[in-house]
């Protein structure tokens, strides 16, 4: 059994700590792989974005061996370090400001596609720490449906929950982000 | 589930009236909701749902994918059919596209626009700008047109080759500045017809397999009759000048500016390794033994980088003239600058006076226990152990607080009278006057202990003891009294700062707040002013720094706090304490300065940084003597450069951190023992190291960087609870990490990477 499927399910029997070393397990490679996503992105070559995520499962689960609640909680460690990379490359793209062609494509066309929507990762990411100060289950449903792109219903599983809370819940969750985000 | 059940209540409200048709909510809403604010939460929120239309409904991986540039490979944009992405850059995306009805194959970039129709009128603006400019070394315009979506393109020459940085590794000396010379004439042709580039870089200046030289990218590039229009925005800081960096108006000087910085760069690539200027901190060039860089050349280059746009060549025609001058041997016609040598005697050791109050403690401490004996005997005594106490714990105190070198004699004299009042506290519980006196004093302990930002210790854990006895001592006091409001008010401020220091905001942000009800309570006076203005600042720190932490409905924008307290300190008459004035409004300065380099908004950033540094040198003047004056005047030279370093004007890095360094590095000569000293120092030298990362000046980053980490080690062996110094630990690894990543020691790097992980959990703690 691979280190990240041992952490899966000793996260999901609620061992302290596991989430933490998940995500630490995670991030490092998911940031190679975006890079190497990148890389043969100059070259000419045509990757999904999606694939980023899809490899990373791959990479570390032995998947005849994983049931799919483990999948889905792999899912929601993705999401989180997609949240992490978006908001650190998001600072770092404000802060330097660098000329264009060092621009990784694929994130740039993800904060591009946040602006055109009228939001910023940055501000998204802060107005999410918020809510989860007090309502963290709505905090979790909005990182998996947005960051993870679960559907309702892989959300409800992931929680473990029905789909009709998410989908209550998700609508208030989208009002008061919207509101924090409204200038 | 959240246990507030406010929230709970606004949440149930919410969702059900959601569900209801919009007529029908007012009068569930009566119906159901008697609490004025949970109705107005509740209202607010339902107002962004009926607005939140496509918000965040498609998650980031569709909008990646909506988006990527790669979807677009095939797409035939007039005669011609899109490739691949080329490179994306600050007005849309760039593609290598063929034309699909010629017979031959014709490769051209085309530059596709994505946004708001500034960028749009920008788009078409280079479109003009570049049709009327017709030269070898520019990138040609051939065509241009609107796509079936209504979006603006260029078509232009496809140039295949490699930016100027890279492809010169491998020329001579010569090779390079003839290359640079066509360069020069791009440029120069580009100035006749009125156009100044603005965004001269590397990246923008390809060299074909050939050898021939082409400008590209005209994006934001302004005709010379509109320069007053700034644009600070688009451009690349790296390579602008400090005009440009500071929002000023731009003029052909500014290119001749980035021409020198992209010379500079090109005579100095890859020869850093020949490049050891060691522990030196004057500029690149000067430092760097490199024999190309001496002479003739420095000066030219020199003059191009002049910052004032005044002093540098008056032309690129000049510039290049001088060029063309070295190369066949002839005199060049700058002159070179007179080198200024900065004497650091900032700071005048003062042994004999530190000696000197050794000598007073020891002498007071003989008087003590007399005075105490004859308490026993007599206690008519008591008001005179009392005075005297007093008078060493604030007179003589306050007396020596300014000197150098004096942290820890303070600390053993207060903590000597504590004992003291301590005891004369218990045996009069029930005297008012002496109980406040007392947590006066501890308050006094507990700032030589740990107040952060002054003088101190370095003990945290002992400064909120005794923080937290005044406040204890404080609250004992009848209500009623204006005293002991401002002993509880400071209290209650001195533990926010110390809890700012554990970045614990949320908590200091409380404390602050308690201080604010207190202090809006008492009747106007100038001291209350000053410690009014204090508390604003610091309830803005909270805002700006720990904004992550803040709950939503507590968060207010910091600047506004910022401002609140420049208010109050400009109603105090100048003649109350002009000093005092200068200090504290620098403060505020200050923090906007950072808050708006927070925010990007690099011309506010620079205009309060710059009213921080003049209100701070005259403080210096008026205050010779004083080691806070020279401390917060070189603190503020290395809070600029942080704002420096974050637009990339790294020249003005290396010069502000040099001027702040020899005034640190006494002043935490002259007071060993002081902690902050140390801390300032370490930010100075990491802000230098980060500047020179930037510059590549790779073994100097070193030097400083390993400067850092020395100091740091120290400073967290010394005070084992303090979450900031690790957390400033984990900066200076990042920063060791770039300098190991650029020489290729992957086990160093491997090394520091788990060092960092270690702390960071630390800091998680």
């Amino acid at each position: 059994m691979s280190e990240v499927t041992q952490l899966l399910r000793d996260w999901s029997e609620g061992r302290e700590g596991a989430r933490n070393e998940l995500l630490d397990l995670v991030y490092e490679p998911l940031r190679l792989i975006a890079e190497r996503h990148l890389h043969r992105e100059r070259q000419g070559h045509t990757l999904q974005p999606t694939a980023l995520v899809h490899e990373l499962y791959l990479r570390f689960v032995d998947q005849r061996r994983v049931d799919w609640r483990d999948r889905t909680h792999f899912f929601a460690v993705a999401a989180q370090v997609m949240r992490r990379i978006l908001v650190d490359y998001a600072r770092r793209r404000n802060s330097e400001k660098r000329g264009g062609s060092m621009l990784p494509i694929t994130l740039t066309a993800a904060l591009d596609a946040a602006a055109e929507e009228n939001f910023d990762v940055v501000a998204l990411d802060l107005a999410l720490e918020n809510l989860a100060a007090i309502f963290p289950q709505q905090a979790k449903i909005v990182e998996l449906r947005f960051y993870g792109g679960l559907t309702l219903d892989e959300t409800a599983e992931a929680l473990g929950i029905s789909a009709a809370t998410v989908s209550r819940e998700w609508t208030m969750a989208r009002a008061w982000l919207r509101r924090a985000l409204t200038p | 589930m959240t246990a507030d059940p406010f929230w709970n209540n606004v949440r149930s409200l919410f969702q059900t009236a959601a569900e209801l048709p919009r007529d029908r909510r007012a009068e569930f809403l009566d119906r159901e909701c008697r609490d004025a604010a949970m109705r107005a939460e509740v209202e607010s929120l339902l107002e962004a749902h009926d607005n939140a239309g496509t918000f965040l409904e498609k998650s980031i991986w569709d909008l990646i994918d909506a988006n990527d540039p790669h979807r677009l490979a095939g797409t035939a944009i007039g005669p011609y059919r899109l490739v691949r992405p080329l490179g994306h850059g600050g007005m849309g995306t760039v593609f290598l596209a063929v034309r699909a009805d010629a017979d031959f194959d014709q490769r051209v970039a085309i530059k596709l626009v994505r946004g708001g129709t500034e960028l749009i009128a920008r788009f078409r603006q280079e479109r003009q700008i570049l049709a009327a400019l017709e030269h070898p070394n520019i990138a040609r315009l051939i065509d241009g047109g609107t796509t079936a979506d209504g979006l603006p393109y260029l078509v232009m020459e496809y140039v295949d080759g490699s930016p100027i940085d890279e492809y010169v590794r491998e020329l001579s000396l010569e090779e390079r500045l003839r290359l640079f010379l066509q360069l020069c004439d791009a440029v120069q042709h580009a100035h006749r017809s009125l156009v100044i580039h603005r965004d001269l870089k590397p990246g923008n200046v390809l060299v074909t397999r050939g050898g021939t030289l082409k400008l590209l990218d005209f994006g934001i590039a302004k005709l010379t009759s509109q320069v007053s229009e700034t644009s600070t925005r688009l451009m690349t800081p790296e390579y602008a000048s400090p005009e440009q960096l500071a929002g000023l108006p731009v003029t052909t000087a500014s290119d001749v500016y980035s021409l020198g910085l992209i010379l500079r760069e090109l005579l100095v690539y890859d020869k850093l390794s020949a490049c050891r200027p060691g522990l030196s901190l004057s500029p690149t060039w000067r430092a760097c033994p490199t024999p190309k860089l001496r002479g003739d050349l420095e000066t030219i280059v020199s003059t191009a980088l002049a910052h004032e746009p005044a002093r540098r060549y008056a032309s690129v025609e000049k510039f290049a003239d001088d060029i063309r001058n070295y190369l066949a041997g002839r005199p060049i016609a700058a002159r070179p600058a007179t080198f200024v040598y900065r004497s650091s005697k900032f700071v005048r050791r003062n042994k004999l006076g530190v000696a000197a109050v050794i000598a007073i403690i020891a002498i007071t401490t003989i008087a003590f226990i007399a005075t105490l004996q004859q308490k026993r005997v007599a206690e008519r005594r008591f008001d005179e152990v009392r005075s005297l106490a007093h008078s060493v714990v604030f007179e003589l105190h306050d007396a020596i607080a300014t000197l150098p070198g004096s942290t820890a004699a303070r600390a053993l004299l207060v903590k000597r009278a504590l004992v003291y009042l301590d005891h004369l506290a218990e045996e009069a519980s029930d005297n008012t006057p002496l109980q406040l006196e007392l947590a006066r004093a501890y308050l006094k302990i507990g700032d030589v202990q740990g107040l952060p930002y002054s003088a101190n210790l370095g003990d945290s854990t002992g400064a909120m003891r005794s923080y937290r006895k005044a406040l204890s001592i404080a609250q004992g006091v009848p209500a009623d009294d204006g005293d002991a409001s401002l002993i509880l008010a400071d209290a209650h401020d001195h533990i926010g700062f110390v809890e700012e220091r554990a970045l614990h905001w949320p908590v200091a942000l409380r404390e602050h707040q308690a201080a604010l009800a207190i202090r809006s309570k008492i009747a106007h006076s100038i001291e209350g002013d000053f410690a009014q203005a204090r508390t604003l600042v610091s309830i803005g720190d909270c805002m700006y720094v720990g904004e992550n932490q803040i709950p939503a409905v507590q968060l207010t924008p910091a600047h506004g706090w910022y401002e609140r307290s420049l208010q109050v300190l400009a109603h105090i008459p100048p003649s109350a304490d002009r000093l005092r004035v200068l200090h504290d409004s620098s403060r505020a300065n200050q923090r906007l300065g950072s808050f708006w380099t927070y925010r990007h908004d690099l011309k506010r950033a620079l205009q309060y940084h710059d009213a921080a540094l003049t209100g701070l040198e005259e403080c210096m003047r008026l205050a010779p003597d004083d080691a806070t004056a020279r401390r917060n005047y070189a603190d503020q030279l290395v809070m600029k450069a942080t704002a420096q370093n974050t637009y990339g004007d790294i020249d003005g890095v290396i010069e502000g951190t040099q001027r702040a360094l020899p005034i640190l590095d006494a002043l935490a000569a002259a007071d060993p023992k002081n902690s902050e000293a140390q801390h300032d120092l370490a930010f100075a030298h990491e802000q230098l190291a980060l500047g020179l990362i930037r510059k590549e000046r790779w073994s100097d980053a070193r030097a400083q960087a390993e400067q850092v980490l020395a100091i740091r080690q120290k400073l967290i062996a010394a005070d084992p609870n303090n979450r900031e110094d690790r957390r400033d630990m984990m900066r200076t690894y990042g920063v060791l990490i770039a300098i190991e990543k650029a020489a290729g020691n992957e086990s160093a790097v491997a090394e520091l990477e788990a060092k960092s992980k270690t702390i960071s959990r630390e800091v998680a703690r």
